[in-house]
């Protein structure tokens, strides 16, 4: 302190005695360290001034003690007192909002200011704050009114998305996903994050009505990055971290097990290798043996450059991850080339070229109860050895279940993806302004399960072997063009007219082929040396869709906005008569910001309303969705005469030709705002969105042999509200703190179910919510002094007490209740950013809540059974008659509802809190050493990702999709680099 | 104008083909326009109509819903709670196995249907009659499984599914009319033998009268089984040696075995094999792979020690030790693949759905129930006494009504052990409550002698107002 005040007294000396004119120079960057060209340096009071060069560089005369001012366009300005410093170096932030932006749109862009509909605009930056998964789990908390669920954090495992509620029971509730004009099926899986260079979410009905008959569930549009002209640039980003297993689930050890089943069952036969680990006092911990510290490194490269006429990108990814359950891994390697030619002046031409090729080994992850790896971890008895004495992997476990550790060990399995996806555009110009583009693209790609299981895996895989080989192309094809527009009446009337049309052919054809008893040297590549062959199958669809669009946007004098869309969409997925749909939709924007009244208002920077409204459609219900099936061959339908196959055909669907698009009508109303040049800006939405002529399997009585009949019927709501919030809370010449952060809420209801039935089985009722829980109440435990009232329902003390709702003696399916939902009721994020010199630091925030979560694991976990292990938790809280316990039932065979299946005995609380990052940084600038390298800036970084989890949810983690056979979440330590050239 | 006139052409081209572009028709799948254009079709959806038997009869849900809840087998996997249940009588309306078990009989119901609606001109009428006659054999073997679970059940006799789809509950009497009715016109239709071997396994007019017997003497009438039951008399025989029976060499040999559910060893585990090894197999010896078997259920211990160490089937039907391990309570040894029995889920045992053994023992329990003065019901038990190696009954016994209908009972668990009767003698017997109580310690009421209807058919169909009594 003493020192800054004896240098500022220096400072005030020099300036007072010399008081003459120097020339500073300094460099000019953004929040990534990138140069900062054009931004506007002047000395405050003077009319001395300049703007930066393109390499963010500028040079001025200025005094001591004058003040230097540095701003530009949607930053926040800053001012420098001249000091002692001739060179000053500055890095600007962003102000909260920049109204300049480029925001794309379907078929087109637009200035952010202009903008009529409710999109919002993903930078890169954010995605950072999960380097580990895919670009579709890093939207998470990015986005109002964007829920993004982890599901499946296994490597290479995706998230999903539902925008704005879910709409639709049948036909998905999956955004439509289109990079660079092309859609993309299953989301950003397959994407680079390093490639991105924004993401925009169209929300409304406005924005997505241009994507028609797909566009209901919202649409995620993603553009990758160009060349920039001028100087080349390189960007390395280096990473690697390692992966701590989280949750691990606390079981009982062997001489508990060996307690509690002998006490159950009296009889249990103990096998000879039981007994001998029992005698020794071990005891297998079958989570431990299955899992390892995962670990995780990426490598980015993207070099850009280009001159006035051509511009390019090269982009080259490298993911690999190493996951927490042994022998599971994804690796995945991206290549991107885009470029952009003027070739002539009326004519501009570009490509963009993406090839992906990804490996997933597979473990029997998720989804596979019966011998999932981490199922059988958990339910594995602690008495079991993994190896028997004599070497070979234990077998002797009830039931089917494999050894967890040979699965691991000995399961051959991989998933490998082959894709390539790229498009050609010309654009020509044959009169100004107007712009007639035709875009061409394709997309194939190669998928591949190979799998071999071999015999000593357990008593459920067969003895020679059994491999299994799935072989599936996927080809689609399309034609955009597009002819735009721009035109002026006066100053005030500005109009951009865009028409269109495109046709699009997807076809999928896939083989799989099913060997026993073989060479387990050669396994799934040489099927032919098997000794038994089949079940084989094969399988082809394919599907068209053809469109005419159009868009009108006009602005009268930068105050009012209109947008006007329509597009016709015909689809092969529907019976002929019912194939074409319609799908308009208007909005209105008012900058009140712009009006005359406004002008006092100086606080105010921007204050926009928008209104729309339209109708979009949902086509995701599979091709021939409308025709009756008749299933030919399989298990279930043939059959032996003679000892010879007699192939069998079974009719498994009945028709409907009448089977039209899901319609979704939706109203949204947003403003906004911009405090303070825009150093608070925020935007608040609500929303209506009605989704009527629901595509929904009507359940038929069982009576009939068909199960459900796909049928226009029903309506769902969603109303919601949205807020996100940006604010810049300090920004010096050395310190800066900005936070956003964003809230949702939607709440979601069944309107109308076909006449007003319900769907029990479904859990579908007129007025609630889907996704609903109803289910038995339990209510603790039945204790000694109730016997006789537990009698009556069949139960004994220590069993659980199962509410007779309605009192009539029986506990049935008419004393069901709801018991909540399965989906959050409010989501969203916070984010603090703090910059201090070189160094920054980064926390990211993700919540949910207001749901339940079924955790099936504590079916087996928190009740007796003997198909294995059970919860340390289970063995300390049971019900004895001298331990009343109300948590856990007895370990009594036959015990009703010991599992708490058909109950909401395990039903429990998701909300959550996560740390999702914390991350430090620290920049080290083009002046310092890097620049003996030749670089124009470096930051290293250490980062948690993942770091911490508030929550009532017990099982392995609270956003899993798959809480039986879960994957288990991990924290990731990570550190990493990043240099320019 | 040129320009324009050309823009139109262009427009009017793309609309035109547009119809040709969006016509995308099924490429792995048939709809009802090509699916039943030739005889070989209309055989396809007969042969899916005996397949939904594999499901029925050999799936987990008849064998667990016939034999948990008796004296003769119980689950030793009892920390599930889905088979737990079935042996406590702890279980309700939502037991997953009832809905699985109602939906697969009414599959079978919906096949057969399919086939008895065929319409005519498509398959020659000799042909059709036979196909027709099949698929009501058929039916009414789903319809029987389905009352003696769960009583009154709806009746679907259609093929359609535009009618009425709400159907309420029939009664137990429709139901068995229904039933009888069908098998009647089998009987009448069908041949008594299949000639050609590529035939074996179709329903017969033995099969269908054997069936009659049995159908009758569940619904409580039987002087009509006798009838039936008289019809067989010598058209069948009863192997001596009785590992005979069941061993996959004399499979459709219509020597003693009446009516059989076809399986066949496909080397592709989830086809055409059959699941009965493995279910049964010796337990502890290392699974399936060494013919062993997954061990989740078996015979109780009072079925073994019931029987009399001179019966022969004390030692052809179960196993109390293999490959040196001990098997307690005794493992059953009736459904074992010498050949592939060590194939999981792929053995080619069939399962054995009628057989002249039944028969005769329901002769016996006929004549009884009719109370026949002859000597004819000691007769038809001893037939089969005797190839077990143990003493006759006869008049000298002086057994009343009642006394030698409790003998046919007893005979019929040791003679007919694990082929998915017991539950349903007990009943008819009317001994459920008192023997789970007497053998097993399992209290039960007397609303059990019916499952209840599954919970699921319930909301699904708004035309079922009520479960049954005490459910």
């Amino acid at each position: 302190m003493y020192k800054k005040l004896f240098f500022a007294c220096i400072g005030l000396l020099c300036t007072s005695l010399l008081y003459a004119q120097t020339k500073i120079n300094g460099l000019v960057t953004d929040e990534v360290n990138m140069p900062l060209a054009g931004v506007s340096v002047s000395v405050k009071n003077t009319k001395r001034g300049t703007a930066t060069d393109s390499a963010g560089r500028f040079t001025l005369q200025a005094d001591k003690g004058e003040i230097i001012e540095f701003s530009h366009t949607g930053m926040v300005s800053k001012t420098v007192v001249v000091g002692n410093d001739f060179t000053i170096n500055i890095q600007l932030i962003s102000a909260a909002v920049n109204l300049n932006d480029v925001v794309i749109i379907g078929y087109g862009s637009t200035k952010k200011s202009d903008l009529t509909g409710s999109v919002t605009t993903i930078k890169p930056d954010g995605l950072k704050n999960a380097r580990v998964g895919t670009a579709t789990s890093a939207l998470q908390g990015l986005a109002a009114g964007v829920f993004v669920s982890t599901g499946s954090v296994k490597p290479g495992g995706d998230a999903s998305v539902v925008i704005r509620g879910s709409g639709s029971l049948r036909a998905g509730n999956a955004p439509l996903y289109v990079v660079d004009g092309i859609p993309v099926e299953g989301g950003l899986q397959d994407l680079s994050q390093g490639d991105i260079e924004s993401i925009e979410v169209l929300k409304d009905a406005s924005s997505a009505a241009i994507y028609g008959s797909r566009g209901s569930n919202g649409v995620i549009l993603v553009t990758t990055r160009k060349g920039v002209k001028g100087k080349g640039r390189v960007t390395l980003n280096v990473n690697s971290g390692t992966q701590r297993m989280l949750n691990k689930q606390k079981m009982m050890n062997a001489q508990q097990y060996y307690e509690l089943a002998s006490k159950a069952v009296p009889d249990y036969t103990w096998t000879s290798e039981e007994l001998r680990l029992l005698s020794r006092g071990e005891s297998t911990d079958w989570q431990d043996a299955i899992t390892q510290n995962g670990s995780f490194s990426n490598y980015n490269l993207g070099i850009s450059g280009g001159n006035e006429k051509v511009t390019h990108f090269l982009g080259a990814d490298y993911y690999n991850q190493i996951g927490t359950i042994k022998n599971s891994s994804f690796r995945k390697v991206t290549l991107r080339y885009n470029m952009d030619a003027q070739t002539m002046d009326w004519l501009r031409t570009g490509i963009r070229f993406n090839i992906i090729e990804s490996k997933l080994k597979n473990i029997n992850e998720e989804g596979d109860s019966g011998y999932g790896t981490m199922f059988s971890a958990i339910s594995s008895q602690p008495t079991a050895p993994i190896f028997t004495s004599n070497g070979d992997y234990f077998d002797g476990f009830l039931n089917t279940k494999a050894n967890p550790v040979a699965i691991v060990d000995l399961l051959d399995k991989s998933t490998a993806k082959s894709r390539a996806v790229g498009s050609v555009y010309f654009e020509i110009e044959p009169i100004k302004n107007l712009k007639i583009r035709s875009d061409n693209g394709a997309e194939l790609e190669f998928f591949n399960v190979n799998s071999y299981e071999d015999g000593r895996m357990g008593q459920h895989y067969p003895d020679g072997g059994h491999a299994v080989k799935f072989n599936g192309k996927k080809r689609y094809m399309q034609t955009e063009n597009t002819a735009t527009y721009n035109f002026e009446l006066s100053d005030r009337h500005r109009f951009v007219v865009m028409g269109g049309f495109s046709a699009s052919k997807y076809d999928y054809e896939s083989t799989t082929a099913d060997s026993k008893n073989l060479s387990p040297i050669l396994g799934y590549d040489n099927l032919g040396g098997a000794q038994n062959h089949g079940p084989n199958y094969s399988y082809a669809s394919a599907s068209t869709l053809t469109s005419y669009y159009g868009r009108v946007n006009y602005n009268f004098d930068d105050r009012y906005l209109f947008t006007v869309t329509m597009r016709q969409d015909g689809s092969s997925r529907f019976a002929p008569g019912h194939r074409w749909g319609f799908f308009p939709s208007a909005a209105l924007a008012w900058r009140i910001s712009n009006e005359q009244f406004m002008e006092n208002a100086g606080a105010v920077s921007e204050l926009k309303l928008r209104l729309s409204a339209g109708k979009l459609g949902n086509q995701n219900i599979g091709d021939y969705a409308y025709a009756a099936t008749i299933g030919q061959g399989g298990e279930w339908a043939d059959y032996v005469f003679g000892g010879n196959l007699a192939t069998g055909s079974v009719q498994n669907t009945i028709a409907n030709p009448n089977l039209t698009w899901e319609k979704a009508n939706q109203f949204d109303i947003g403003i906004d705002f911009g405090f303070f040049k825009n150093r608070i800006a925020g935007t608040l939405d609500a929303y209506y969105k009605k989704t009527t002529d629901l595509l929904w399997l009507v359940p038929l009585p069982i009576e009939s042999g068909f199960d459900n009949s796909l049928t226009n019927i029903g309506q769902i709501d969603n109303k919601g509200i949205e807020l996100s919030l940006t604010t810049v809370n300090i920004s010096t010449r050395d310190f800066s703190w900005t936070t956003a952060g964003n809230i949702s809420y939607n709440q979601n209801k069944i309107a109308e179910l076909y006449g007003g039935k319900l769907d029990v089985n479904k859990s579908l009722f007129v007025g609630q919510p889907i996704n609903l829980f109803y289910t038995l109440k339990s209510d603790g435990i039945w204790q000694t002094s109730e016997a006789a009232q537990a009698a009556q329902y069949n139960a004994q003390p220590g069993d659980r007490k199962v509410v007779d709702v309605n009192k009539d003696g029986v506990i049935n399916g008419d004393d069901r209740q709801f018991a909540g939902v399965a989906v959050p009721k409010f989501y969203g994020s916070f984010t603090n950013t703090f910059k201090y010199k070189g160094f920054d630091l980064i926390t990211f925030f993700t919540y949910a809540g207001g749901h339940m979560i079924n955790n099936s694991l504590n079916r087996y976990l928190n009740a007796f059974n003997t198909w294995g292990n059970m919860g340390v938790d289970y063995y300390n809280g049971y019900w004895t008659p001298t331990r009343p316990s109300q948590r856990y039932p007895a370990p009594r065979v036959g015990s009703p509802y010991a599992n708490g299946d058909g109950t909401d005995a395990n039903l429990q609380k998701g909300d959550y809190l996560r740390l999702r990052n914390i991350e430090l940084g620290y920049s080290f600038p083009a002046s310092s050493f890097v620049r003996r390298i030749k670089s124009t800036g470096m930051r290293v970084y250490a980062s948690v990702q993942n770091a911490f989890t508030w929550t009532q949810f017990t099982g392995y983690d609270v956003e899993s999709g798959d809480n039986t056979n879960p994957y288990p979440n991990a924290r990731t330590f990570m550190a990493g680099l990043s240099i320019n050239f | 104008m040129k320009k324009n006139y050309f823009i139109i052409i262009v427009a009017l081209l793309a609309l035109s083909s547009c119809r040709k572009f969006l016509t995308e028709d099924p490429r792995s799948i048939q709809t009802p326009e090509n699916a039943y254009t030739t005889p070989e079709d209309w055989q396809k959806t007969l042969n899916a109509a005996y397949a939904a038997m594999q499901r029925v009869f050999v799936g987990k849900y008849t064998i667990t819903l016939s034999e948990f809840g008796t004296d003769e087998v119980e689950p030793y996997d009892l920390g599930w709670a889905a088979y737990s249940e079935l042996k406590m009588y702890t279980f309700s309306a939502s037991h997953p196995f009832f809905q699985d078990h109602y939906r697969v009989c009414y599959e079978g119901v919906k096949r057969s249907n399919a086939v008895i609606d065929m319409p005519a001109g498509v398959v020659d009428n000799n042909t059709r009659t036979l196909m027709v006659a099949q698929a009501k054999f058929l039916r009414a073997i789903y319809y029987f499984d389905l009352v003696k679970m769960y009583g009154g059940v709806p009746l679907w006799t259609k093929s359609s599914i535009d009618e009425e789809i709400m159907k309420p509950r029939a009664t137990v009497d429709e139901v068995y009319q229904l039933i009888t009715q069908d098998m009647k016109d089998a009987e009448a239709a069908l041949p008594t033998t299949w000639p050609n071997a590529a035939d074996k396994g179709r329903a017969t007019s033995y099969a269908a009268q054997a069936f009659l017997a049995r159908i009758y003497l569940q619904w409580g009438k039987p002087g009509d089984a006798l009838v039936y039951c008289n019809k067989l008399d010598g058209k069948f025989h009863l192997y001596t040696n009785l590992k005979d029976i069941f061993h996959p060499k004399n499979k459709n040999a219509e020597y003693e075995n009446i009516f059989e559910v076809q399986f066949r060893h496909s080397g592709s585990w989830g086809l055409e094999g059959s699941i009965q090894h493995s279910y049964w197999g010796p337990r502890g010896v290392g699974g399936p792979t060494n013919f062993g078997g997954w061990g989740g259920f078996g015979p109780t211990n009072y079925v073994y020690n019931s029987f009399e160490n001179t019966d022969k089937r004390k030692t052809a039907f179960f196993l109390t030790s293999y490959n040196g391990v001990t098997q307690s309570p005794a493992c059953n040894n009736k459904f074992w693949d010498p050949e592939f029995g060590n194939v999981i889920e792929d053995d080619q045992l069939n399962f054995i759905l009628i057989r002249y053994a039944d028969v005769l023992l329901m002769k016996a329990e006929a004549l009884n129930a009719v109370n026949d003065g002859t000597t004819a019901k000691y007769d038809a038990i001893n037939q089969v006494r005797r190839r077990a190696g143990i003493a006759d009954i006869t008049a000298a016994d002086n057994l009343s009504q009642q006394q030698f209908a409790d003998v046919v009972l007893q005979e019929r668990l040791h003679e007919l052990c694990f082929e998915h009767l017991r539950r349903f003698d007990l009943i008819r017997f009317g001994k459920l409550k008192q023997y789970l109580a007497d053998r097993a310690g399992i209290a039960i009421q007397d609303h059990h002698n019916l499952y209840p209807l599954p919970q699921a058919a319930l909301d699904a169909n708004e035309a079922i107002t009520a479960n049954n009594p005490g459910y």
